[in-house]
Formats: structure tokens, sequence, C-alpha cells
């Protein structure tokens, strides 16, 4: 009985999962179903926080993320910016993973005429393609260009944190791929989660915090060209996306 | 809110994916309509859903690091490569080559049946032949160059894998002695010099480091595991890194990077070692007990001042002074790292003696956080072959008669034979080429004089997964399988951890793609109707690739299908101990069995027993050329992948800015770069981040082969510049020994 009460406060999908645990669960005592739904309790806000420090802009992550997501060629849910900056000798190069920064008041949302971009319970923002038009307002609107039209379903596509992984318990492809941990992957409303201690623990920023967006993605030791160059109008910089179109900023 | 309600009332009518999870939550029944709906819908469905197929442990091989990996198969379709965690090198992480075996795999440029040349050489026009035909094909020119030439005339090239043996094997048992293998393209002077320093290369243990050198050495860009991964942990303690390097790789950002002078790197070495000894900062104790000819040393490196080295390196005075006394502080936790490729200069092997010897001053030597041996290999079985051995011809170079007396003469010198060939100097003629998953054309220096070597070639046969270079040139092309579809030999790494992993079919064969032991099976079946072998060919190799395994496993505890299900396993006792040479309970193995600053190996077969620094010859006005990688690609393996080419479509060449405002040349245009032996386009990419004196080219592009449709017709091709120029004692190629001239188009 409390089993129910607790779904309606979760997602479909999470009941689904409820059901499958349940079935299961059949024959046994009854104690596990309860466990499981005791831990699927609390609400959950996923989020990413990343290492540049750690990161070698090797584009495993890139790569895994094209292979689990069936991402059409030329298009990018994850890909990885290099920035070059400096004279010789004194230059400098840091990398900076990105992907859709899942933010908790996202402009994408905001935007949609038909809701097929939404926030679901545990933070992530999703597209559902079948209800997309692909009116590509929210691509305009989207600060942080991570979004796109997939030529395939013609509707708007971006990285979700590999839902399907998620259902299945597993990390995301790119968290799982780094073979330097440069990401770290988890719950930040749980507080004693690795990356809710991590994002506590260490200076962390967020790109374009202006727009007010609230990302869940954080980065620590971020470095991309900002206003912070203008001050060295003669200063080399060069940003190489690994992207066939160039983004905007 | 609003969100919320459409997004239920949505999935509240039942989607095609809400009903599949639907059927999967509701029994098992299910599971296997779901996985024959995804492998026929893979583009349109949400991808996911096919890690409720079946996981198959394997092992890798977009490069050589071999990393465990798990793939998610559903009906007979590989959808997704995961990394394996329980793979104590990797631990769970590939690369974006490992991720990319799927476009390998599925490459539509794959070569999938025998393909035999019916227009000109390099023309692209083939013919689909059978495989008895192709074998038959192979068996009458080996047997016509064999009857004419005998099996000398035979240039019999492969490179290091798995499989190499079954290939090498055939030319053994043919008779050849003409084999030309990676190592003199790759490692053969740091070999050579750590073996005439301390009788072996150790290995490095970056992640309990202080301080790490690198020199050159491009780890985080150039995956060598579990370096790479203990690199950015050691990072993480705080160790310091300093990478000795013309141009600022990742791995020279992640640390100081010491813009150095090409070519001059000994004369750092021994500025060090003179700092280290003057100042009394070296390592009294393990100097004394362990190594032999410190005075000889001594007196050798007090010319090596910093503030000469200072006008040889452009590396300041200070630095280097500053640098040996940080090491000297951090000893004994400290890195010399060995490096891999090292086929740079002239003066290599020379050089790579003064790595062990820095390292022995400092004391870093089978110690936590420096050099060590490292635990070494499981003991597998021994597979018998049933062949004696017999007379063979001495090589077409003459390269096992002396001129090389250090070299492993096995591997042979690749650009000393493939010029004795060319220029008919050798011992005899040699008018067939057999090549296994190699590309020579691409990875020897002036790619012209190889392309003229083939085209002198009565007959070239290329087994190959794709059209490389090399296979274009071929009369015949034999399709391989991939590391996805086969099983290999059993491999043991040398590492902190021993263990063994499996590399296995997870796919069937696409086309008619079959294994080497099949290709050369085959082979020798068509020669035995041919000649007579004694014992017959199909006798020797009469034996499946699940024999071979078995025999291999034999002695450990575990049988072929629980490997095969497992992936991996380990041994329960590991004895990985350090402090055994420290404490002289084992010798090192040279002559005098301590680390010797004056090499017996190396006065006795008339080389400088010291290292002597010998100045480069500059060419002012012109740049130094030297070449690398960047992380995705593997030599010129896989820039025709297509989501690894997606990255770096184009090479191009890094050039300095002030020498690009001098010279006109703005970024992204196309210009012509000239050397002594080729010339080729290609765009300009300024940056800081190297040298004025230097430019840089990744490796692998500029293919001549149309079959790469990827990759064709894309940026310009490195080893065409690169003079035919080798290490004096190894033969080793060195690559990063010619000037080229950079010109605006």
């Amino acid at each position: 009985m409390s089993k129910k009460a607790n779904t309606t406060r979760q997602s479909r999908r999470g009941f689904l999962k409820g059901v499958g645990a349940a079935a299961a669960a059949v024959g046994a005592s009854a104690t596990p179903v309860q466990a499981v739904a005791a831990i699927t309790e609390h609400k959950k806000r996923y989020g990413m926080l990343i290492d540049t420090r750690r990161c070698v802009g090797c584009h495993a992550c890139s790569v895994s993320c094209r292979s689990e997501n069936n991402v059409p060629e030329g298009k990018h849910r994850s890909w990885v910016e290099y920035t070059e900056k400096g004279t010789f000798p004194n230059a400098s190069l840091n990398f900076l993973p990105r992907l859709c920064n899942q933010c908790s008041d996202p402009q994408c949302v905001s935007v949609c005429p038909t809701n097929a971009t939404h926030i679901r319970d545990d933070g992530i923002v999703t597209v559902d393609a079948d209800v997309c038009i692909g009116c590509k307002y929210c691509i305009q609107a989207c600060p942080y260009d991570a979004r796109f039209i997939n030529p395939e379903t013609g509707a708007a596509d971006k990285c979700d944190f590999c839902l399907d992984r998620l259902e299945q318990g597993r990390e995301p492809a790119c968290v799982a791929t780094c073979f330097n941990r440069a990401r770290i992957f988890g719950d930040l409303n749980d507080p004693d989660s690795i990356i809710s201690r991590m994002v506590a623990s260490n200076a962390v920023s967020v790109l374009r915090p202006e727009m007010g967006t609230l990302p869940n993605v954080f980065y620590i030791g971020l470095d991309y060209a900002d206003e912070h160059d203008i001050r060295f109008p003669r200063q080399y910089i060069r940003v190489t996306t690994h992207r066939d179109e160039n983004i905007r900023r | 809110m609003k969100a919320e309600v459409v997004k239920q009332g949505r999935r509240a009518g039942i989607s095609r994916r809400g009903f599949l999870g639907l059927c999967a939550a509701t029994g098992t029944g299910a599971a296997l309509q779901l996985r024959s709906f995804k492998a026929v819908s893979k583009s349109k469905d949400k991808p996911g859903s096919w890690a409720k197929g079946e996981i198959i442990p394997s092992t890798c091989n977009m490069c050589v690091n071999r990393c465990g990996i798990q793939c998610h198969v559903v009906n007979g379709v590989l959808e997704k490569i995961d990394g394996d965690p329980r793979n104590p090198k990797t631990a769970g992480g590939t690369c974006a080559k490992g991720q990319a075996g799927i476009m390998a795999l599925y490459d539509p440029d794959r070569i999938k049946y025998p393909l035999i040349r019916v227009g000109e050489r390099g023309e692209g026009k083939w013919r689909r032949a059978s495989w008895d035909e192709a074998f038959d094909y192979v068996a009458d020119n080996l047997d016509r160059i064999i009857e004419k030439y005998g099996p000398e005339g035979l240039l019999w090239s492969s490179s290091t894998d798995l499989t190499e043996v079954f290939f090498l094997k055939l030319g053994v048992f043919l008779g050849t002695p003409n084999f030309a293998r990676h190592a003199t393209l790759c490692l053969a002077s740091r070999n050579v010099g750590y073996f005439g320093t301390m009788g072996g290369v150790p290995d490095s243990d970056l992640a309990n480091a202080r301080y790490i050198v690198m020199f050159g050495a491009n780890r985080l860009e150039s995956f060598d595991l579990p370096h790479n991964r203990d690199l950015i942990r050691g990072l993480e303690k705080g160790a310091k890194l300093v990478v000795v390097d013309p141009r600022m790789t990742v791995t020279a950002a992640k640390g100081t990077w010491l813009p150095i002078k090409p070519r001059t790197d000994m004369a750092l070495t021994l500025a060090l070692m003179h700092v280290l000894i003057k100042e009394d900062l070296y390592d009294k104790e393990f100097v004394a007990k362990v190594t032999e000819g410190f005075d000889a040393l001594k007196s050798h490196v007090e010319q090596y001042s910093p503030e000469w080295a200072e006008k040889e390196t452009d590396i300041p005075a200070k630095t280097i002074i500053n640098m040996a006394r940080e090491m000297a502080v951090a000893a004994p936790a400290v890195v010399i790292y060995p490096g891999r490729r090292s086929s740079w200069y002239t003066n290599d092997t020379q050089f790579r003696r003064t790595l062990p010897m820095l390292m022995a001053l400092l004391g870093a030597f089978d110690v936590s956080g420096g050099n060590f041996v490292n635990a070494g290999k499981v003991k597998l079985g021994d597979f018998e072959w049933e062949m004696a051995p017999f007379d063979v011809a001495p090589c077409v170079d003459g390269f096992d008669e002396g001129p090389f007396p250090l070299a492993a003469h096995d591997d042979g010198g690749y650009v000393m034979r493939r010029d004795a060939i060319l220029e008919e100097s050798g011992k005899y003629p040699v008018h067939g080429w057999v090549i296994y998953k190699q590309n020579p054309l691409a990875a020897l220096v002036d790619g012209n004089r190889t392309l003229k070597l083939m085209e002198k070639m009565d007959f070239i046969c290329s087994i190959d997964v794709q059209p490389s270079q090399t296979a274009w040139m071929a009369d015949i092309i034999l399709p391989e399988t991939t590391y996805l579809e086969r099983l290999d030999p059993i491999w043991t790494p040398g590492g902190k951890v021993k263990f063994i992993t499996i590399r296995q079919p997870v796919v069937k064969p696409q086309g008619e793609a079959k294994t080497i032991l099949e290709i050369v099976q085959g082979i020798a079946a068509a020669l035995d109707k041919r000649r007579t072998f004694d014992p017959p060919m199909s006798k020797v190799f009469g034996f499946t690739m699940e024999e071979f395994v078995d025999k291999q496993l034999k002695p450990l505890p575990i049988d072929r299908e629980t490997l095969s299900k497992q992936g991996i396993w380990m041994p329960t006792q590991q004895e990985m101990k350090l402090g055994a040479y420290r404490r002289g309970e084992k010798e090192f193995r040279t002559p005098s069995g301590k680390i010797e600053f004056v090499s017996e190996r190396f006065r006795r077969n008339g080389y400088d027993p010291l290292p002597i620094y010998e100045p480069p010859v500059e060419e002012p006005g012109k740049q130094r050329l030297v070449t690398g990688r960047y992380a995705w690609f593997t030599h010129s393996a896989n820039q025709n992948n297509r989501w690894l080419n997606a990255l770096h479509p184009e090479n191009d060449i890094w050039i300095n800015p002030d020498v690009a405002r001098e010279k006109g040349i703005r970024d992204g245009e196309y210009v012509t770069v000239r050397s002594p032996v080729g010339e080729v386009k290609i765009k300009a990419y300024i940056t800081p981040r190297i040298r004025p004196d230097t430019v840089f080219i990744c490796h692998g592009f500029g293919t001549n082969s149309a079959g790469q449709t990827t990759l064709y017709g894309k940026g310009g091709a490195d080893q065409v510049l690169m003079e035919s120029k080798a290490d004096t004692i190894t033969n080793n190629q060195a690559l990063h020994e010619t000037w080229v001239e950079v010109i605006k188009a």
C-alpha cells in the first residue's frame, strides 16, 4: 500500500521500475520491496562535476556518447573544447568538456511551445521526440549551444545524462569511459554522495552564471576565453571545439 | 508544472518505448522481443536498451595497449563497447579509439573479400576473388619467387601483435631471413640505450612519484596504460611534472614545459648530472653500491656545465640548476621516464643511455615513486612448433653480420633493408613482399622511396582490414578479421599486477574476412601442393586457435571457457616486491652486474662507453620537422575511422606565430612544405605551443588510397618529407632529422 502512495510522486518510469522490482521479488518477503521504495523516496537532482585538471582532452567521452546515443555524424551531445592562450614560451592549453548543463532554470524549457522539453523529477532536462515539432526555439535559447535537431527524428536532441543507462543503475557513458575519472556523476540532493561532497569541498564554477540558468554541471579549474581576456587584447587565444561548426559562446 | 502534466499525459498513452519498457518489466519472455526490436531499428529507437543484450568481455586492439573491454552485443550486432572495470591496468576506462572500435568493425571502407588487382598498381581497380583462388594466387607467386631467387627473395613485414607469431612462423618455415618489424621504426634505440646502461628498460611508478621528467614522451596523448592514468594520479598527489619537448603537447600542458632546442636533450641530461655531482646532491650510497664507473663519469661531465647547456638547449642555466636541485630534494621518488617511441635523432641511443645514468645518480631505482622492475608476466604454456631449425641465408643488407652488433637482429633495420633492396646494393635481389598488419608506405621515412620499392617488387601481398596506403599498392589484399571477430592468443602484460586477458570473437566476421591463422593455413596448404616441405606446411599449421590457447593455459588453473566468460584472470599470489636490486640481492643484466656509467658493452662493440655530446647542425631559415600524434589516432591505423576522423578531419602544420608573421602566413591557409626529398601541401596552424625553429605535423594523413574514403584527399603526409636517416647504433629511424622550408603557397 505504502508503495502505491509513493508512486504518485514518481514518474511513470520510476513506477515501471518499481513494478519490475516487485515482480522480481514475488515469493520473497515484502521487506526488499519496501526498501526499494524507501531508497527512491527522496527527490533526486542529478548533476555532474568535471575536474578539468584531470581532463586530458582525449575525447573518449565524445566518442562514447556518440556510440551510446547513436548521435548522428556532425552533431554533438558531448564534446571537448581546447583553449590555447599565451605567447611562446608562456603558452597554456586547457580542456573544457562540454555537454548540456541540465539547468534547474533552463531557458529551453521556458521557450518550448509544446512542452516537449521538460524537467524530470530527478532534475534531468529531456526532450520528448514524439511531441517536439522541431521549431528550434530551444536551440536559439540555449546559452550553451548544447542542442541540435536530430535529422533522424526531426526533433531537438541533446544530452540526457544517458537516461537509459541510469535506469539500469549504470553511470552515463562519458563518465564510465573516462579513465582519469575527470567526471563525477551523482545526486546533488544527497549530501553524502561523492559529487555533493566534491562540490562542497572544492572551488567549483559553472559556465555562464550570468544567464541565471542554475546549471547542474559544475567544473573544477574552469578556464576558457571570457571577459577576463578582454584585458589582454593582444594575447593569442584559440578555442578549438572539435565540432564541425563554430559555436557561439 | 505544466511540463509535468503534458509529460504524464503523453506517456500515459502507451508510446512505443513505454510499451517495451512494460514488456521488460512483466517478465523474462519479453526480453527476446526487446532485443530483436532493438537490432532492427538501431537508429530510430532511443538508444540504451541494448544493454540488456549479451555482454562479452574481450581485449581492445585499437592501439597496442590491449585494454579490457566489455562488448554489448544484441542479435549479433555490436552496439556498444565499455571498459572492463576488473582490468587492473585500465580500470574500466577506454579512450576515444577504444570507443570507436565499433566503427573499425562496421567501417564501410573495410575489405570484406579477397581482392586481386586488375588495373595498374595503385590504380584502385580490383576484382573479388574466392579464398581458394586467393590462396592459389599467393602460393603461385611465392613458389615462383622461391624457385627463382630462393626464399631469401622475400621480404616479410609485420608489426607486433598477439597473432603476429603465426605470420612470422610462416616466413621462418619458408626460410626467408628478411624480416622487417616495427622495432626500428619505434623504440630500438631506447631499448639498446637502457640495455647498455642497466640491462633492461624499467617501469615507472608515476602514481607515487614526486618529480617526473619526461623527455618528449607524450603520455597523455599517446597512451600507455596504466601510465597515463597513474600520471594524472601522481600529479593530483602533488608531483611535479617537467616535460622537455620542442612543442607543447597535452602532457607538457599538464606540467612545466621546457621548450628545448631539438636534438640537444643530451646536453640537458649531462648538465643535470654535472650539477648533481658538483653540488654533491647525488645518492652516494646507491652510487657506491650498485653502480660502476662513477669517477669516470665525474670527470666526463665536468665539461658540461649548465651555462654551456644553456647555449646548446635554450633552457636557462638557472632552470637547469633548479631542476637538478628539485630532483635531488624529491629523490628517490623521481621518475626519469624512459619513453616509448625514440626514433628521433641519429644520436638517440647515446642520449637514452644518459637517462638511466641520471636515474642512478638520484638513486631513484627499485623504490616506490621511482623507476622499478615490474612484476613481470604470468608464465604461459609453450606451444611447440613441429619443425626443426634449418639453415637460412644471411640478411639481404648484412644486418645480422656486424654493422649493428647491439641491435636486435630478428627485427631487422627497416630503412637499411629497404634501401639495400631498392638500390640493389644487397647480397641478392628481393622480389616479393608479404605484409601483415603494417603500413610501411606510411611508417617509413622518405615515403617516395618506399613507393619506389613497391613499384620494383614483382609481387606484393597485403593482409589488412582496410585499404591502407600499402594495401592500395598491393597485388592482392587478403581481408583479415578485426579484433572483435576473432580469438587471439592469450596475453599477459607486464606491470605492477600480473594477469592474463583473452581476446575473443564478439560478433561474426564481416563478409569473408578470415583470421591470420586461417590465412596462414590456407597459404600453407596451397604451398604444399606446389613444393615439398618437411614436415608439410599444412601439418606445421594444422591446429586451431582454440588448441593454441588451450596449450597456453595448460599450466594455469583456469580453462578457456571460464576465461572467456570472465575475460581476465589473475593469480592470487602477486609477488611484487621492491628493493632487491638496491640491497644488492639481484644483479643487473650488464657485464658487471651493476648500473654502468661506463658501459662495458658499448666499449666492447666500439662505441663511446660514456655518452659524448655532439651539437646539432643548424640550417638557418628552415625548420626542423617533428612528428607525433593526437590522442585519438594510432600511427596511420584509424585516421579513416569515421568517428575519430571527425575529431580532426585534416592534419595541419604547427608554426610559431613569429615565423608565420615573418613569412606572411595566415592561420588556416595552405602552405607548401618542402624538404630535400619531398613536398606536401598542408594547412597552417599557427600556435605559440611550438618553438620557432620547429614545425610539427601529425602523422597518418595524406593517404594515396582512394579506398579510404573518409581520409582520402585530406592533409599532408609527414613521412614523404623525412630524409632517410637512422640512429648510428641501432639503425632506428631518425624521424626528426629533417629540415623543411615552409613556403607561403
